[in-house]
């Protein structure tokens, strides 16, 4: 190793140092936790930057194969831990990291960043179902974020072409991973609500907490809230919600579920509308049975009020009214034909008495007037005396002597001459 | 048919054939009138038919506004 004079290259010291890190496996995939500092992103894209702590530092490089899976911009601050073989840059005689992968240090600190968002958006009622608003049910033009190539927009237009071909896919390309992707998906879904779709979908498929860190932006849960369109989340993971989830207004598993959801089957269109146009037939028929039956009904009313009919009606109700009187008639007169009857009945039966009453009073005056006829005094021996002139003889006046006086007696009349008259003496008699 | 119809959505034109039909299910509705929605739900329906008729369509890509390129 050494020459005649025990000197050696630097060379080849820096060789042999780099020999006995590279020897120590302690030195390969070493986990460093520090905080970045004179960081570069070189024109070749490799990285490069120092890693150090409150007294210590490092160089550290990243080569641009290795850069590229960075899901996150390096910048100087940042607490990272970084992995990676410990290596001796022989030019320069610097040791250093030569890193594989960087992740932001802190994976709690980010969690519960992530927690303390939720808690406040949701406190804000970004979650609330209240606000989620329905997917359409017949979009006709499907907004996408995802990014332009891979198995996610893959898997929409496959799911789109096979329920429903004429539905127009709108693609707005965005990242979905790595620093930034937010702000490249609130401009995706900003732009395809100003294109006009009646639903967005917004894809990834799947990953890790850290790739999946770009879903949990503040900014995009507030635009996807704002957002008119419905938004779909594809953001396919199994354990890990991110924010999106939460405020989106439907969560598909997968890129191809959300497709289902958005896009509906066109059999169920097309059966839809088949309905409709019988549903339409049925009413109209029901419309037009519904006025036959209005004009049948407004028909039989004209009949009812036509002239004629209330004539007739009228006609029929006077005739009603004439029996009605005719009966009340009939029944006041043999009323009154009874009443009279009885009266005459009454009245004969009155007059019957009345007659016999007369009879009897006649037969006890006749005879009383019997016993008063001078025919009966006749009888019994008395005459009628009267003068040459007819005149009643009651004095002997009415006889001087000499005069002829006819005496009336039962069967016959005496004529008598008076020889003399003697006046009587007696007491005067008194009437009968 | 006018260009306002033209672009009436598919989830608008169903939307107002359900209401076409609610209404004619209205049993107070005049004859005209029912006689009238019914040519609207027809023209509708035969708008709708024209619509999921048309060809395949091709999917659309459109860029977000331009911002400073990430990365």
């Amino acid at each position: 190793m050494s020459s005649k004079d025990g000197a050696i290259s630097v060379s080849r010291l820096n060789s042999y140092v780099r020999g006995v890190l590279w020897e120590d496996m302690n030195l390969h995939g070493v986990k460093v936790r520090g905080e970045i500092s004179n960081c570069t992103y070189a024109a070749s894209g490799h990285i490069y930057f120092t890693l150090k702590d409150a007294g210590a530092s490092i160089r550290c490089l990243m080569f641009k194969s290795k850069a590229a899976g960075l899901n996150f911009r390096l910048t100087d601050g940042s607490g990272v831990i970084v992995t990676g073989d410990v290596d001796l840059y022989e030019a320069s005689g610097q040791y250093q990291i030569k890193v594989s992968a960087v992740q932001k240090d802190g994976t709690g600190l980010l969690y519960e960043r992530y927690e303390k968002l939720k808690a406040r958006l949701r406190a804000e009622g970004l979650f609330d179902e209240a606000h989620k608003k329905p997917l359409p049910a017949y979009p006709d033009k499907v907004g996408i974020v995802t990014a332009r190539t891979g198995k996610v927009i893959h898997d929409i237009m496959t799911v789109g072409t096979r329920r429903n071909p004429w539905i127009q896919l709108v693609l707005c390309p965005a990242s979905v991973q790595g620093e930034g992707a937010a702000a490249t998906m609130i401009r995706a879904i900003q732009a395809l609500e100003a294109y006009g779709v009646d639903v967005i979908i917004i894809g990834r498929g799947g990953g890790s907490i850290e790739e999946l860190w770009e879903f949990n932006d503040e900014r995009l849960a507030r635009t996807v809230y704002s957002c008119s369109v419905p938004v779909i989340s594809a953001v396919g993971h199994d354990s890990d919600v991110t924010i999106i989830d939460y405020v989106a207004d439907r969560i598909a598993s997968t890129p191809s579920a959300a497709a289902e959801l958005a896009i509906p089957d066109m059999v169920k269109v097309a059966a839809y509308m088949d309905q409709t146009g019988s549903r339409l037939d049925r009413v109209m028929r029901a419309c037009i049975e519904r006025s036959q039956a209005q004009m049948a009904h407004y028909e039989a009313q004209l009949r009812l009020l036509s002239p004629g009919r209330v004539l007739k009606d009228r006609k029929d109700y006077l005739e009603t009214l004439y029996k009605r009187m005719q009966v009340m008639m009939d029944h006041r007169l043999s009323d009154e034909k009874q009443s009279l009857l009885e009266m005459e009945s009454s009245l004969g039966r009155l007059m019957r008495q009345r007659m016999e009453d007369t009879k009897n009073k006649n037969a006890i005056y006749a005879q009383k007037l019997n016993g008063l006829s001078p025919l009966r005094q006749l009888e019994r021996g008395y005459a009628y005396v009267s003068d040459e002139e007819g005149r009643g003889v009651s004095q002997i006046a009415q006889a001087p002597a000499g005069s002829e006086l006819q005496i009336e007696v039962t069967d016959g009349r005496i004529r008598a001459k008076v020889t003399e008259a003697v006046p009587a003496v007696r007491e005067s008699y008194g009437e009968q | 048919m006018d260009e306002n119809q033209k672009e009436l959505s598919l989830e608008k034109a169903f939307t107002q054939l359900d209401e076409i039909v609610a209404k004619m299910e209205n049993r107070n509705l005049p004859l005209e009138d029912a006689f009238e929605y019914y040519q609207k739900g027809v023209q509708l329906l035969k708008l709708c038919n024209e619509k999921i008729s048309r060809v395949e369509k091709q999917m659309i890509e459109i860029q977000g506004e331009q911002e400073h390129d990430v990365f």
